[in-house]
């Protein structure tokens, strides 16, 4: 048996709380988050709470929170793909020459900090490519990885030829994307 | 947009919910309508996947509704389909019957066997 109390303490006024939201915030991509976990709250209450209990009724919003985060993934990715080329591009490009600094036999004979402030000048612009398509963000970006870069050419005194022609690709690509961004105004 | 282009088995069935609710429809009634309808158990990120798919196309509309105390102050969006959009499902539908127009038990209106 359950008890109709702790019922509506689970689905209380401020069913999802804090940090359930934050999972949600977390698990589920924001186009259509809210109206989406509207729709499970009431369905929970509605339907599944008076038929199956609380900890049924949690028990389904969850498992329909995280069913609903992959097709809702898929289409944010197709979506953006078409909406936001260079982004796309910007992060295939950086990851294509990432993957060949990482077969460059020098990266295996340099120290951990060379490597990781290689990492971290690829990275970092490709993670602003990805999450941003404020300017500002990706000019800072660019200057963290340009300071990266040289500090890691300080330090090693060796050829930098990917991490340059990577950092080279990215400031080109975005500068393309600031002339469609001048000529399309998006 | 979408002018001859036709749907997906699963927008078909999107769209075909949508018909069937009418005024009012929204994602967790869709849901609930191809589940009760097909047996399929679906989840609600498809609906909104595929419904927000089908708005791109421009064969369905959504407005967003008043925010209401069951569903926490979150607003219901609900959706319409467009003339396009019949279009776009009258041809998925023409071209089926097409296809199974001359299989012995699969014929338009003739009762399938197996």
């Amino acid at each position: 048996m359950t008890d109709p109390s702790s019922d509506r303490d689970i689905f209380g006024d401020d069913f999802p709380g804090p940090f359930q939201r934050l999972a949600l915030a977390l698990l589920l991509p924001t186009r259509h988050r809210k109206e989406l976990v509207g729709d499970l709250v009431e369905e929970a209450i509605t339907d599944v709470l008076p038929e199956h209990g609380a900890r049924a009724a949690r028990r389904w919003f969850w498992r329909q929170a995280l069913l609903s985060a992959s097709p809702l993934y898929r289409r944010q990715s197709t979506r953006e793909i078409r909406m936001t080329p260079w982004r796309w591009l910007t992060l295939m490009a950086l990851f294509i020459v990432g993957l060949f600094m990482a077969l460059d036999p020098y990266v295996f004979s340099a120290s951990p900090l060379v490597i990781g402030l290689v990492f971290l000048a690829i990275t970092i612009p490709a993670a602003a490519g990805v999450v941003s398509s404020n300017l500002y963000t990706l000019v800072g970006a660019t200057g963290v990885s340009a300071l990266l870069l040289f500090a890691a050419r300080a330090v090693s005194g060796l050829e930098i030829r990917w991490y340059a022609m990577a950092f080279m690709l990215f400031v080109i690509l975005n500068l393309g994307r600031l002339f469609e961004r001048r000529t399309v105004g998006a | 947009m979408g002018g001859s282009s036709t749907l997906g088995d699963f927008e078909q069935l999107v769209m075909l919910a949508l018909l069937q609710i009418g005024n009012g429809a929204y994602g967790m009634i869709v849901r609930r309508e191809i589940e009760d309808r097909t047996g399929r158990e679906v989840s609600l990120g498809a609906i909104y996947a595929t419904l927000d798919r089908l708005e791109d196309k421009g064969m369905v509309r959504s407005t967003l509704g008043a925010a209401g105390r069951a569903r926490r102050g979150r607003a219901k969006r609900f959706f319409t389909v467009e003339r396009s959009g019949l279009e776009a499902l009258r041809r998925s539908l023409d071209a089926l019957d097409n296809m199974r127009s001359g299989i012995a038990g699969f014929d338009p209106g003739a009762e399938v066997h197996l």
